[in-house]
């Protein structure tokens, strides 16, 4: 603490009083993201600007205190929780959109510009910035670039890695590092792609070049209703298979549909198994042929009937319901764990039941609502926290159903990240010279390990054995896996 | 090193896995297991490995200890520099200082495995060593397809991704890094270490997908590789646009850009290379700057975009005709190896195309070009060539002029080490108020007085962090 006596005037001579939180009450704010992970910071700081930055990385530095990036808090994996005390350095007041520039379909803008910000001021232009988190509304760019965020519309065109061109990045020294640019290929090792989802372990990104697109000239929603999952899941399938690529092609559940719809009014019928909502853009010619083509299908698998809507405002409802499913969850169970985990989407239909399977047993209700169409599975563990308990059981249930993606052939995380929820489940995937040589990575640009410690790499050497202890069958799937 | 020595690496690897190529010592080991020995081999003996056909020279220069002194920038290897004779006389070697280390070239041809394929997932993975054609045909068989044109069926897919080669559909469906998935490699260690997996979505761990491709071979040997593959493409049709000039095809670029048309590719070339004008396609008349743009669909889809690039025509005054033989000509679009590439952002590209013209015919030059016009990334030729100190000094001056249109321009040359270009795009001028057409627009996030390292620099210190014993060539000169 003697550190932290030292420190924090100088930090307030640098940010200003309103610039620096010290009060325990302050601190709670910043003890949780979105996900379950706790962890209490020892102070958080508000820099302005990438020099503001640069000095308080110095600072901690100079202190030997450990810097947590955060941008709006609403990461799923615990990667903006101090895990082990420290410095949160939030990026929120960093939210100007420095340029706009539609010739070079990009745009800069600094971290903590809110996602939807961005497409919702460049509008006019036609254009738009593609990853869509269903928590567009409050995360930033800079945690997006931080997870390699995803969103329902990241299926046809890519995640974020695919519509960023150029990072400002401080490391941990307080150096600045500038890659890439406006300039698509830039020569040289892929800098920008290797920071991208590097879930503030290298550096903290101060400015971010994007990719700007072009709006698509007509969009179709469709509503595929089932009275079995199984039907669904062979949907997603038989789409992928037939070679038509969906603007998004998201799943939901009985369970959950039912419960979004008494929140949401989104539309979804009560008495279904499943539905799925697909969406077709492109040219008009391009979106009537593919929306016929992909009612066809959903019909053919099974579908009790497929619906269109009809015009902007069904289309709004439809996606309601999918957007602010997460908030729908919570009046239904105090409690509930967002789950996160890849499959190939040959796969959804059995690894479904065997999620089902695993809340059996557990004793524990399990919601569905994921991008089936990238096999990126999203169940929901419900649960009540406040019985003694019922958080482990949580977790136990989660660890089981990665485990299950896992030996599918899938990962761990499509989406979220690793965080500090599941740098233990790395060696699931990982060997332990793949994860020396990320180590050694990480070294490279953070060497003192003073950046976001304890977040994506398993700390413990052993951590391999204690996961395999449990599944030997799983060092298998490792070695199977390429 | 002695024939004793050079004969246990021959007992070792065995007939197979062991050859000699014109007195050059050559590895072919057979599975990824064998690849890591080799490795850790020549990391014990203090030989120098060199991934691949020496085809793209890029390891090649890499090897060059002498490469980094300007007048002697030209050099390849002659040891290993197997494009030499194809790129003309620029490549030819000059100053090879003597840094005696023995060389071996690894040889990964042997591996060539489809490692599995889900074809319902769209989703395939390969030995490195498989050859672009071997894929293509894999997928092919259930109407599949990965969008490789940017070279020749021969080609190794380690060494397209090695060199980040991409061609004309990058335009619709994006480079190595965007559908790579996975990837195995062989470090500078012998270890061997995967990123990624075997499915579309993965944020787990970095990305060593993104960190390996377009690394030309000087981090580790990428031995396997996972892909995301795409249904094939639907009925295609192209059109040619002839234009008097560079602002015609930059008014038509900008014009395309608002459309909302979805292209699958989009080309501009000077109509001597490509295979269009006076060229493949049979078309008559002198060469001219020509713009190509295919795209696929039903016929009803194809027929929308004949309406709407007529009217475009039309409207710019320009005339557009359909390319017989389309497929064919996109087949052979990028036979022809050009020995220069450059980038711009793509609202600048054009100008800083005309410029380069410019500085070509004001040494008395023509410039050939050929590339992704929507992009802003083409290949680059000089007519005639240039040679000896001409050559070497020409991208220096080009990198000055090109600041001055935007500070994120960049141009690599085959000739040059392969650091060269990177160390170029770092060359102060990138962080400037870039002056002329397009802004450099770093606006409120100059570098003022911070303690900004150049992104060149980084590279070569990641390099030495992770290949410090310079196993896979040297950080530099002198290095
Ligand atoms: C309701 C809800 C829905 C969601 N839906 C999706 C979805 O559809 N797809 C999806 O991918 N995710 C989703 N998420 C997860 C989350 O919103 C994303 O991960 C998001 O990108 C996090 O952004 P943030 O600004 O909140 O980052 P934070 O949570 O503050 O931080 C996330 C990580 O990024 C790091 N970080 C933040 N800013 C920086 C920076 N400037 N430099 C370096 N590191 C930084 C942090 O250290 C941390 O490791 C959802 C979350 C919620 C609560
Ligand atoms: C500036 C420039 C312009 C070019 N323009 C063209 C063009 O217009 N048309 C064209 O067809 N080609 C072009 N090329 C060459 C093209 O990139 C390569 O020819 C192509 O990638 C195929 O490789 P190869 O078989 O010739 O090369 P190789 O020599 O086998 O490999 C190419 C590079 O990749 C590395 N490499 C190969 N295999 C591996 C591996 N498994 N792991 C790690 N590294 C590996 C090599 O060390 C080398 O650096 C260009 C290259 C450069 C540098």
């Amino acid at each position: 603490m003697e550190k932290l006596r030292a420190i924090r005037p100088r930090l307030q001579a640098l940010l200003g009083p309103d610039g620096v939180v010290a009060d325990a009450l302050g601190r709670m704010l910043y003890e949780y993201d979105g996900g379950v992970d706790r962890g209490e910071p020892d102070l958080v700081v508000f820099p302005r600007s990438p020099d503001e930055v640069i000095a308080v990385l110095r600072l901690a530095r100079e202190h030997g205190l450990a810097i947590i990036p955060r941008g709006a808090g609403t990461g799923l994996s615990g990667g903006a929780v101090a895990r082990d005390g420290g410095i949160i350095l939030s990026l929120n007041r960093m939210r100007k959109i420095l340029s706009v520039e539609v010739e070079n379909q990009r745009a800069r803008v600094e971290p903590g510009v809110v996602n939807l910000e961005l497409s919702e001021r460049i509008s006019g232009t036609g254009f738009y910035f593609v990853p869509d988190p269903s928590s567009q509304k409050a995360c930033t760019i800079g945690g997006n670039v931080a997870e390699n965020s995803g969103g329902p519309h990241t299926l046809a065109y890519g995640v974020t890695v695919n519509h960023v061109t150029g990072l400002e990045v401080v490391l941990a020294d307080g150096e600045v590092l500038r890659t890439g640019g406006m300039a698509p290929d830039m020569p040289g090792y892929d800098l920008t792609g290797l920071m991208v989802g590097s879930e503030g372990t290298l550096g903290v990104v101060t400015a971010v070049t994007v990719k700007l697109t072009r709006k698509p000239e007509a969009v179709r929603t469709l509503l595929a209703i089932y009275d079995q999952v199984d039907r669904a899941a062979e949907t997603v399938s038989a789409i992928t298979a037939a070679g038509i690529t969906p603007a998004a092609l998201e799943m939901l559940d009985g369970f959950t549909l039912r419960a979004v719809e008494a929140a949401v009014q989104a539309g979804y019928p009560l008495d279904s198994a499943a539905v799925l909502l697909i969406e077709i853009e492109g040219l008009q010619e391009e979106v009537a042929e593919h929306a016929a083509a992909v009612e066809a299908v959903c019909r053919q698998a099974g579908a009790r009937e497929v619906r269109q809507a009809r015009d902007a405002a069904e289309r709004g409802r439809l996606w309601a319901g999918r957007k602010q499913a997460f908030g729908a969850m919570g009046r239904i169970c105090p409690n509930f764990y967002v789950m996160d985990g890849v499959i190939p989407r040959t796969r959804v239909g059995p690894v479904l039941r065997g999620i089902e399977a695993i809340g059996q047993r557990r004793g524990l209700r399990i919601g569905n609502i994921f991008h089936a169409g990238d096999g990126n599975l999203h169940p929901l563990v419900f649960f009540d926290g406040r019985q003694a308990g019922q958080l482990e059981l949580a977790r136990e249930a989660s660890r089981e159903i990665i485990q299950l993606c896992v030996e599918q052939g899938g990962s761990i995380t499509g989406e979220h990240g690793v965080g500090m929820e599941k740098d233990e489940l790395m060696p699931l995937i990982f060997s332990e010279a793949d994860l020396d040589f990320m180590r050694w990575l990480k070294q490279a640009f953070n060497p003192e390990g003073r950046l976001n410690p304890g977040k994506m790499l398993p700390t413990y050497k052993s951590c391999r054995e204690t996961a395999l202890a449990t599944r030997p069958e799983l060092g298998k799937t490792i070695e199977a896996r390429i | 090193m002695s024939a004793a020595a050079w004969a246990e690496w021959e007992r070792r690897l065995g007939a197979e896995g062991f050859a000699w190529d014109a007195g050059r010592a050559v590895a072919r080991p057979g599975d990824v297991e064998q690849t890591a020995a080799v490795v850790r081999w020549a990391g014990e003996e203090g030989i120098q490995i060199r991934v691949g056909q020496g085809g793209g020279n890029l390891a090649a220069n890499a090897a060059s200890p002498a490469a980094g002194a300007p007048a002697a920038a030209n050099g390849g290897d002659t040891r290993g520099n197997g494009g030499a004779a194809a790129n003309g006389a620029g490549a030819a070697s000059s100053a090879v200082a003597a840094a005696p280390r023995p060389v071996l070239r690894l040889d990964l041809r042997r591996m060539r495995r489809l490692r599995f394929y889900e074809p319902g997932d769209l989703t395939a993975g390969w030995d490195a060593g498989a050859t672009v054609a071997e894929v293509k045909a894999a997928l092919a068989a259930h109407g599949q397809f990965l969008p490789l044109d940017g070279g020749g069926g021969a080609a190794t897919l380690g060494a397209i991704l090695a060199a980040r080669r991409s061609g004309p559909l990058r335009h619709g469906f994006g480079t190595a890094r965007d559908f790579v998935i996975g990837i195995e490699a062989v470090t500078a260690a012998g270890e061997i270490v995967h990123g990624g997996g075997k499915v579309v979505k993965n944020v787990a761990g970095y990305d060593l997908m993104r960190l390996l491709i377009g690394s030309a071979g000087t981090l580790a040997v990428i031995t396997g590789v996972n892909c995301k593959v795409f249904p094939a493409l639907a009925a295609t049709e192209t059109i040619a646009f002839t234009l008097a000039d560079f602002a015609a095809a930059e008014r038509l670029r900008s014009r395309l850009l608002h459309s909302p048309l979805r292209l699958i590719a989009w080309e501009l070339t000077d109509g001597t290379v490509g295979g269009t004008g006076t060229g493949a396609d049979g078309a008559e008349g002198p060469a001219a700057i020509t713009a190509l743009v295919r795209f696929q669909g039903s016929e009803a889809v194809r027929a929308r975009y004949r309406r709407e690039l007529a009217a475009i025509a039309a409207e710019s005054g320009v005339e557009a005709r359909a390319v017989e033989a389309e497929a064919e000509m996109w087949d052979r679009w990028e036979a022809e190896r050009l020995p220069l590439a450059m980038g711009a952002p793509s609202g600048v590209a054009v100008e800083l195309l005309r410029r380069t013209a410019e500085m070509a015919a004001s040494g008395g030059r023509s410039l050939r070009f050929r590339g992704r016009l929507a992009l802003g990334a083409f290949g680059l030729a000089l007519a005639p060539e240039l040679t000896g100190d001409a050559r070497a000094a020409w991208p220096r001056e080009w990198r000055t002029m090109a600041a001055r249109v935007h500070g994120d321009a960049w141009l690599q040359d085959e000739a040059e080490p392969w650091y060269a270009a990177w160390r170029g795009m770092g060359q102060g001028a990138r962080n400037d108020q870039a002056q002329g057409v397009g802004s450099g627009a770093h606006g409120d996030h100059a570098a003022g007085g911070r303690d900004l390292r150049r992104e060149g620099d980084w590279m070569v210190r990641l390099k030495r962090h992770l290949d410090p014993r310079g196993l896979f060539g040297p950080a530099e000169a002198g290095a």
